[in-house]
């Protein structure tokens, strides 16, 4: 009898547990919701103070190709750069278009530090001519190359220079 | 007489189990109409799509080479491959969407010929499409980014 009278108690109790039990599941759904929207980004990104630039070009219109040199002016070490060319022209002779082949995708050996350069000669005989030159240097991290898109460095070759 | 003049509601268990039972079939119903959002949620790198999206950097070009053909130059910048590329043409009242399988690799750039009428059409909107995963799933689902992320074209004359 005396059990009977007392469960008032018990109900109240059960009702609080199931209160806080709800809310906690609710809040465990909800983060898990909204973490997938506001989450940081992870993926991994050039550093604002990468640059390249450049700092000459010669060409050889017999042999058909062009000596590029490239500084490091940035604030970081760069791991690499593409080279890519254009070679068409419109009426008034501008390039056209952007310079979309792939001349080389260049892995410098132990980076190339601030205040750096390097130079080299491509051979661009399959492309006929170059018209524009466009330099995306990239870091890498983790065995991944990383791209900077902010530091692409594009260069209009005189028509004349590189036929 | 007795019935009539009886003024007591439901017994507390009947309306205990009606509120039960009207609170799991809207929770069923609910369920139902939001799974189709929820399943469908596309993500790549742990982030969802529309995040990837603003991360693309991407420069496009068009060049006319003769009556109604055009050359496209596309130049993926950024660290996210570009699965394809929806080209959204555009004219006087009415514009179409034309899907092009042009995958760009991290840093490649292309370019791909395009017939378009210039008559009908004023303008391109190019818009970048990522490959992703449908969130709790293994399989993969191209997601078009929103077009705010494309790059608009003036067709040339």
């Amino acid at each position: 009898m005396l059990i009977t009278k007392n469960r008032k108690g018990i109900a109240e109790l059960l009702a609080y547990v199931l209160l806080i039990g709800l809310a906690i599941t609710v809040s465990i759904l909800v983060y898990n919701w909204l973490r997938f929207y506001v989450i940081p980004s992870s993926a991994k990104q050039c550093p604002d103070g990468v640059s390249m630039v450049i700092k000459e070009y010669n060409c050889d219109p017999v042999n058909k190709t062009i000596n590029i040199t490239l500084k490091n002016k940035g604030l970081f070490r760069i791991d690499g750069f593409l080279i890519k060319i254009n070679n068409e022209t419109d009426y008034s002779g501008k390039p056209q278009g952007l310079p979309v082949y792939l001349l080389d995708s260049v892995t410098v050996i132990d980076g190339l530090y601030p205040g750096d350069e390097i130079s080299n000669s491509w051979d661009y005989s399959q492309y006929e001519r170059v018209v524009e030159v466009e330099v995306e240097p990239f870091r890498i991290e983790d065995g991944k190359e990383i791209y900077c898109d902010k530091a692409v460095v594009r260069q209009i070759i005189r028509s004349v220079d590189c036929l | 007489m007795e019935k009539i003049l009886s003024k007591q509601s439901i017994s507390p268990i009947v309306s205990t189990v009606l509120l039960v039972g009207i609170t799991i079939a809207l929770s069923i119903m609910i369920f139902l109409w939001t799974r189709g959002f929820v399943l469908e949620q596309i993500e790549k790198f742990g982030q969802s799509a529309e995040q990837v999206c603003q991360q693309l950097n991407f420069d496009t070009e068009i060049v006319s080479i003769g009556a109604d053909f055009y050359e496209l130059y596309i130049a993926n910048r950024g660290n996210i491959p570009i699965y394809a590329l929806d080209i959204k043409k555009i004219g006087k009242g009415k514009s179409e969407v034309d899907r092009k399988t042009i995958a760009l690799a991290e840093g490649q750039s292309v370019k791909e010929s395009i017939t378009l009428k210039r008559i009908t059409y004023n303008e391109i909107i190019v818009i970048p499409v990522i490959l992703g995963n449908v969130r709790g799933k293994v399989n993969k689902k191209p997601y078009a980014c929103p077009q705010k992320y494309g790059k608009r074209l003036s067709l040339p004359i």
